[in-house]
C-alpha cells in the first residue's frame, strides 16, 4: 500500500535520505532499524511531508503523495506519532482528540471520541487535564489515540518506547498490537528496543547513511547477534 | 596576516571614498544655490539619522524603531540649551554637545532596561516604537505656558519656535549664524567624520564581535563575551548619532515639533535604511537621497499621495528586495565583473581527501593546570521521571573519555548537567576544585570549560576565519594575537583554503570541525562534546576521531557518543550509562565481552537487570 | 458619613474601569493575532480606524448604531482576510519583515482615508445620554464600553475553547508540524485567525467611534497603548490582556486623575517598561494556561 522509490530528501541543502526504497503491504508491520543519525526519523518525516523530497516517488494506494502538503496526507490516511509524542501540551486530553477529528473532518467524531475513551480508560479519567500534565506513558497512549482519531490506514511510530518506564513499555507494545489487529492498520515502526520490535514486526529493514542496506524477517534479525553486531555496530 | 591586510585595504578604500564625497560636497557648496545647499544639508542630517539605524539594526541586530525618539530628544535638547545659553556664550556648539549627551544618556537608560532585562528582539522593536509614540503624545500636550525649561517654551503640538541657528562667536559679543553654504560644509564634514568613525569601528575588533552578536547570540555568549554590555554600548552610540542629527536638524530648521516623534517619521527612517540596505553605511545616505528625492518629486505633482507611495515602497522592498537596494546593486555589479564570490555549492559538495594523520600537535598552548571535572551524587528528576540517579564520576587525567548508552539512558541529561543547561535536583559538579553546579554556561566557559553541543553552533554569515578569530579574541583580548591563533587553528583543521568563505557554506563535517576549532581557541582545560559525529559521513567520522585523539593528548576531553564504530576508532576508556546510572566502565574490548551490554543496548535489559 | 466623598469614589472607580475597558477594547484584536500567530500587526491602529469609519458610514446611511457596529466588525474582518492573502502569508516566520510590511500598510490606509473622507474629525452622537451619580454626571455609554470589554473577552474565550476552529488554532499555534500531521490546514487557520483579529479590531474601532472623534489619524492615538498592553500581557491572549489592561489602565487613570493626562501617559509607559524589566516574557509568560 505504501511504496517509496529512490527517495532523496533532506533539510535545506543537506541530503539525509539518499535513494531510499521501501514497500509496506496492507496490514503489515514493518520495522526500521539502524544506528542513530542514519535517517530513520527523516524517513518518517518524509512520508508525512514534513521534510522536503528532492527526488523519487512516494506512492500510497496508487496515489502519488510527493507533491501533497502534510495535512492532505493525513486526510488520506497516514497518521504519525513522533518521537517525544508531541501532544498539544495546553490542550486538554479531549481537545487533543477533537483537534485530530476536526483536522481530518471526521463525520461521526463524537462516537469516535467515546469509543477512544472506552478503549483507553486512562484517557477517560484524565479527559479534562492538559496534555502536558500527563506522564510519559499516558502521553504515548494519548498520541496513539489522537492518531486513531484520524481513521488512518497507515500508522508511523517513532521510538514509542523511548523515555518510558520498562513496566509500561510492554503495555504500549500490546496496545499497538491490538490497534493493528482490530483495525487492520499497517504500521512502520522505528524502534531501538528489540524486545518491543520482536512483539510486533514481521519484516525489518536495516538502514545506514540514508539507504536500506539489508532486509530480513524480523525474527531472524532479532535472534542473530552477529547480524546485530554487523549492522547496528554494537 | 593576509586577512588583516585585506581588512585594512577595505577600510582605506572606504575612508578615501568618504573623504572624497565629503570634499566634493563641500566644494559644491561654493557653486550651488542657497536653496540647493539647504536641501543637501537636510540629506546629510537625515543620512546621519539613517546611519544610526544601520549601526544599531544592521550591524548589532538590535531591532530599534526608536531612532526617531533620540533624534527628537536631540532636537529638543538643542533647542532648550541653545535658547538658554546663546545669550551668555554667543555660540551654539555647546548646545550641540549637550544634545548629543542627552540623547546618548536617554538611549543608555532605555537600553539598560531592555538588554539587562533580557527583553526579546521583537519586544525591543515594540518598546522603542512605543516609547517614540508616547513621546509624541507627551510633547504634544505641552502647549500651555507652564511647560517651559528656562526660557524655552516647549510649545505643544505646534512645536518649539525661535530655536537659534548654528552660530559661532565669543561670549559677550554678537553671535554669528552660519550661512547656508557654511552650514552645508560643516554638516557634511561632521557626517563624513561620523561615517569614518563607523567604518573604523566596524572594521576593528569591536565590529567583528558585533557581527558575531548579530549572527548567533548564544554562541557569542558561549565564547565568554558579555553581550548585554556590548548591546548597550552600541545602542548608546546609535542614540548619540541620532541625537547629533536631531540637534543639527533643529539648528537647520530653527524649529522642532512633536512631528519628529510621529509614526510617519519613524517609518521614514526605516524606509531609508531598507532602501539603502540594512548593513550598508553608504546606503544610509543613498537611501535618504533616493526616498527624499522621490518624495519631493511627488510633492510637486500629488503631495497627498506621498504616504501611500512611502507605504508601497516599504511593502515592496520587504517583499521583493529584503537586502535593500545598494547591496542588491553591489551584488549585481559583482556578478557582472565576476568578482571573487565563493561558489557555495562546490564548497559544500567538496569531499575530504586528506590523509588521516593530518592532525599533529595542538596549535594552542596546552590547557591550564587543574582541568579536573568531578560529579558527586548527581541526581536529576523531571516530574516523576528520574533521568540521572546518584552518579559519581571523576575525569581527572587528560585524555579522551567516552560516555555511551542506549536512548534514554540519561547520558544526554548528564551532559546537560555538566554544561549548565539543567541544574541538578541534588549533588554537585566540581571543576578545578570549585563547585560550578549552578553556574551559568558562559561562566563555565570563562573558567576553562570548552562546550560543543550536538548541533553545530557557528556564525554562518561570517567567514570561517572570523568564526575562529572571535573565539580567540574572546580569550586573548588582542586583535593581532587572535589573528595569529585563528590562522594556526585553521591550518591545523585543514580549513585554510576556506578561511575567506562564509562558514554557512561549509559541509556538515567541516562545520563541526570549525566549532571544535572555536572551542579549542579559548584554551579550555576540559572539552565537552555531545555526539560530534552525528550525521557525518564515514570518512568525516574517522577524521573526527583523529582530531579528538589529538585533542586528548593535552586536554581532558569528554565525549558523549552513539556511534560505536567511532568509539572503536577512538580506542579510549568507555563509561556505559544505563537507566540513569553508570553501568560499566572499561575499554571497549573488555565491554564487548559482556553480553549484558548488548542486551542493554538492544532493550532487553529491562527484564534482565530489573 | 460624607456622601459627596462616596460619589467621588464611585466616580473614580467608574472612570478607572472605563480606562481599563478601553485598553481591552483596543488591544484584544492585536492580542489574538500576536498570541496565536506571532505576527505583529503595526496596522492594527488603522484597523480600528477602519472599524470606526465603517460604523460612521453605516450610521450616516441611516442604519441603527448597534447594527452598524456589527457590520463594521464584518467589513474589517473581510478586509483582514484580504490583507492576509495578499501580504501577511508571504511573511510568516519573518517577524521583522511582517512588522515593516504592516507598517507600510498602515501609512497607506491612513492616507487613503484622508483622500476619501478628508483629514477632519467627524463624530457620531454618543448614545444613551448620561446618568447622575451625586454631583457627577456619567455618560451611559461608559457602561456599554465596560460591558463590551467583558463580552469581547468572553467571546474570544468561547471561540478558542468551544469551536472547532478555536481548538485547531490552538493546536496549530503550539505545534504547527504536529497539527498538520493530524490534518489541520495551517494556511486556512492562519487566514481565519488574522480575519478574527481584524474583526475584533473592527468592533473595537466601532465601539470607540461614539466616544472620540473619528479621523484618519486616530489609529496612531491608540496603537502605542495597545502594543504596551499586549506586550506587557505576554502570550496569554485573555489572561494577559486583561491583567495588563487592569494594571496599565489603572495606573494611567490614577495618575491622570491626580495630575494631568500628560503624566498619566508617561506613568503608563514607565510602568510598562519597568514591568518588562521584571517580567521579560510578560505577565502571563510564566503561567501554564495558554488563553
Amino acid at each position: 500500500m505504501l511504496e517509496l522509490t529512490d527517495v532523496h530528501s533532506g533539510y535545506g541543502l543537506s541530503t539525509v535520505l539518499r535513494g531510499f526504497n521501501l514497500r509496506v503491504g496492507r496490514g503489515e508491520i514493518v520495522t526500521i532499524l539502524g544506528r542513530n543519525g542514519v535517517g530513520k526519523t527523516t524517513l518518517l518525516r518524509t512520508i508525512v511531508g514534513a521534510v522536503r523530497i528532492h527526488q523519487g516517488k512516494i506512492r500510497f494506494d496508487d496515489q502519488d503523495l510527493s507533491k501533497l502538503p502534510t495535512h492532505e496526507r493525513a486526510r488520506r490516511g497516514i497518521a504519525y506519532v513522533p518521537q517525544g509524542r508531541d501532544v498539544f501540551p495546553s490542550l486538554t486530553v479531549l481537545e487533543n482528540l477533537k483537534a485530530a477529528a476536526y483536522g481530518t473532518k471526521q463525520k461521526g467524531w463524537k462516537e469516535q471520541v467515546d469509543r477512544m475513551l472506552d478503549e483507553f480508560p486512562v484517557l477517560a479519567q484524565k479527559r479534562q487535564q492538559r496534555g502536558g500534565s500527563l506522564s510519559g506513558g499516558q502521553q504515548q497512549i494519548l498520541a496513539l489515540a489522537r492518531a486513531l482519531m484520524t481513521s488512518p490506514r497507515l500508522l508511523l511510530l517513532d521510538e514509542p518506547s523511548e523515555g518510558i518506564q520498562p513496566s509500561i513499555v510492554d503495555q504500549i507494545a500490546d496496545t499497538v498490537w491490538t490497534i493493528h489487529e482490530k483495525r487492520g492498520i499497517s504500521v512502520i515502526l522505528v524502534e531501538q528496543n528489540l524486545d518491543f520490535v520482536e512483539k510486533l514486526a514481521s519484516r525489518a529493514y536495516v538502514v545506514d547513511k540514508g539507504q536500506v542496506v539489508g532486509e530480513f524477517p524480523a525474527s531472524e534479525f532479532i535472534n542473530n547477534k552477529d547480524l546485530q553486531r554487523e549492522y547496528l555496530g554494537v | 596576516m593576509m586577512n588583516k591586510n585585506k581588512s585594512r585595504q577595505r577600510f582605506a578604500v572606504e575612508a578615501m571614498g568618504t573623504v572624497a564625497v565629503t570634499a566634493a560636497i563641500a566644494g559644491l557648496a561654493a557653486v550651488i544655490s542657497e536653496f540647493q545647499s539647504i536641501q543637501i544639508t537636510s540629506w546629510a542630517i537625515y543620512g546621519l539619522l539613517a546611519l544610526s539605524l544601520v549601526l544599531v539594526w544592521g550591524h548589532a541586530g538590535i531591532f530599534s524603531f526608536g531612532q526617531g525618539a533620540f533624534f527628537g530628544i536631540g532636537g529638543y535638547a538643542y533647542g532648550v540649551a541653545a535658547i538658554n545659553l546663546i545669550g551668555a556664550t554667543s555660540e551654539t556648539f555647546s548646545a550641540v554637545v549637550i544634545a548629543v549627551a542627552v540623547a546618548a544618556i536617554a538611549a543608555a537608560f532605555l537600553g539598560y532596561f531592555m538588554f539587562y532585562g533580557k527583553v526579546g528582539d521583537v519586544y525591543v522593536g515594540i518598546i522603542t516604537l512605543a516609547t517614540t509614540l508616547v513621546l509624541f503624545t507627551f510633547m504634544s500636550s505641552t502647549a500651555g505656558p507652564q511647560y517651559h525649561i528656562g526660557e524655552a517654551l516647549l510649545g505643544g503640538y505646534n512645536g518649539m519656535t525661535g530655536v537659534p541657528p548654528l552660530s559661532y562667536g565669543t561670549p559677550g559679543e554678537e553671535s554669528n549664524a552660519f550661512s547656508p553654504g557654511a552650514l552645508l560644509v560643516f554638516t557634511a564634514t561632521l557626517a563624513g567624520l561620523v561615517t569614518l568613525g563607523i567604518y573604523g569601528l566596524l572594521r576593528g575588533s569591536f565590529g567583528r564581535v558585533l557581527a558575531g552578536l548579530r549572527e548567533n547570540e548564544l554562541r557569542t555568549q558561549l565564547l565568554g563575551y558579555d553581550i548585554r554590555f556590548r548591546k548597550l554600548v552600541v545602542f548608546a552610540i546609535g542614540g548619540a548619532i541620532a541625537g547629533l542629527a536631531g540637534a543639527l536638524y533643529a539648528a537647520w530648521a530653527m524649529f522642532i515639533s512633536p512631528g519628529v516623534f510621529g509614526l510617519q517619521q519613524a517609518a521614514l527612517v526605516v524606509i531609508w535604511v531598507l532602501v539603502g540596505g540594512r548593513t550598508s553605511v553608504a546606503g544610509a545616505f543613498v537611501g535618504v537621497v533616493l526616498v527624499d528625492g522621490l518624495a519631493s518629486f511627488l510633492g510637486g505633482s500629488g503631495g497627498n499621495a506621498t504616504p501611500i507611495i512611502l507605504g508601497a515602497v516599504l511593502i515592496g522592498v520587504v517583499l521583493l528586495l529584503p537586502q535593500g537596494l545598494v547591496p542588491a546593486i553591489q551584488a549585481g555589479v559583482g556578478r557582472l565583473f565576476k568578482e571573487t564570490k565563493e561558489d557555495k555549492v562546490t564548497a559544500a559538495a567538496e569531499t575530504v581527501t586528506e590523509e588521516s594523520s593530518r592532525y599533529a600537535g595542538l596549535p594552542v598552548p596546552a590547557g591550564r593546570e587543574g582541568g579536573v571535572l568531578e560529579v558527586v551524587d548527581l541526581h536529576k528528576r523531571f516530574g516523576g521521571v528520574t533521568a540521572v540517579e546518584k552518579v559519581t564520576l571523576s575525569f581527572t587525567e587528560k585524555g579522551v573519555h567516552c560516555l555511551i548508552g542506549p536512548n534514554g539512558a540519561g547520558k544526554s541529561t548528564f551532559f546537560n548537567l555538566l554544561v549548565g543547561r539543567y541544574w541538578p535536583t541534588a549533588g554537585t559538579v566540581m571543576f578545578a576544585g570549585k563547585p560550578i553546579t549552578r553556574a551559568e554556561a558562559h561562566e563555565r566557559v570563562r573558567r576553562g570549560l570548552g562546550i560543543k553541543l550536538q548541533v553545530a553552533s557557528i556564525f554562518t554569515g561570517l567567514t570561517t576565519f572570523e568564526n575562529v578569530w572571535l573565539a580567540a579574541f574572546g580569550k586573548l583580548h588582542d586583535s593581532a594575537a587572535a589573528t595569529g591563533r585563528a590562522n594556526k587553528i585553521l591550518d591545523w583543521l585543514g580549513l585554510t583554503d576556506r578561511a575567506r568563505h562564509q562558514a554557512g557554506a561549509l559541509s556538515h563535517g567541516q562545520k563541526q570541525w570549525l566549532e571544535m576549532g572555536m572551542v579549542l581557541a579559548s584554551e579550555p582545560s576540559v572539552i565537552l562534546l555531545d555526539e560530534p559525529t552525528a550525521g557525518m559521513t564515514r570518512e568525516e567520522t574517522l577524521l573526527t576521531a583523529e582530531l579528538i585523539k589529538e585533542l586528548g593528548k593535552s586536554v581532558n576531553v569528554i565525549v558523549v557518543e552513539h556511534d560505536m564504530e567511532f568509539v572503536r576508532h577512538l580506542d579510549v576508556p568507555v563509561t556505559v550509562f544505563h537507566q540513569g546510572n553508570v553501568f560499566a566502565q572499561g575499554s571497549l574490548d573488555e565491554l564487548r565481552q559482556d553480553e549484558r551490554i548488548l542486551d542493554i543496548y538492544l532493550g532487553r535489559g529491562g527484564k534482565a537487570v530489573a | 458619613m460624607d456622601w459627596s466623598q462616596f460619589d467621588w469614589l464611585i466616580n473614580l472607580a467608574l472612570s478607572m474601569q472605563l480606562s481599563i475597558a478601553v485598553l481591552v477594547i483596543v488591544s484584544i484584536g492585536l492580542a489574538v493575532v500576536f498570541g496565536m500567530m506571532g505576527i505583529i500587526n503595526l496596522a492594527h491602529g488603522e484597523f480600528l480606524m477602519l472599524g470606526a469609519y465603517a460604523t460612521l458610514a453605516c450610521v450616516r446611511a441611516g442604519i441603527n448604531l448597534w447594527l452598524s457596529m456589527g457590520i463594521a466588525a464584518f467589513v474589517v474582518g473581510i478586509f483582514g482576510l484580504v490583507v492576509e492573502q495578499l501580504l501577511i502569508r508571504h511573511l510568516y516566520g519573518r517577524l521583522a519583515d511582517s512588522m515593516l510590511a504592516t507598517w507600510g500598510l498602515s501609512l497607506i490606509m491612513a492616507q487613503v482615508m484622508v483622500l476619501i473622507f478628508g483629514p477632519s474629525t467627524q463624530g457620531i452622537a454618543t448614545p444613551l445620554g448620561s446618568i447622575n451619580i451625586g454631583a457627577y454626571s456619567v455618560s451611559g455609554y461608559s457602561f456599554v464600553l465596560i460591558a463590551a470589554a467583558v463580552v469581547l473577552l468572553a467571546i474570544v474565550y468561547w471561540v478558542f475553547t468551544r469551536t472547532p476552529y478555536g481548538v485547531m488554532a490552538r493546536a496549530a499555534m503550539q505545534m504547527p508540524g504536529m497539527a498538520a500531521a493530524v490534518g489541520i490546514n495551517p494556511k486556512l487557520i492562519n487566514a481565519g485567525t488574522f480575519a478574527f483579529g481584524a474583526a475584533l479590531a473592527g468592533v473595537g474601532g466601532a465601539l470607540l467611534a461614539p466616544l472620540v472623534g473619528v479621523m484618519p489619524s486616530m489609529g496612531q492615538a491608540y496603537i502605542a497603548r495597545a502594543f504596551m498592553t499586549v506586550i506587557v500581557g505576554g502570550p496569554g491572549v485573555i489572561s494577559g490582556t486583561a491583567s495588563s489592561a487592569v494594571l496599565l489602565g489603572g495606573m494611567e487613570n490614577v495618575v491622570s486623575y491626580l495630575s494631568t493626562p500628560f503624566f498619566g501617559q508617561g506613568a503608563l509607559l514607565v510602568l510598562a517598561i519597568v514591568l518588562l524589566r521584571v517580567l521579560p516574557t510578560g505577565i502571563s509568560g510564566r503561567w501554564q494556561r495558554q488563553l
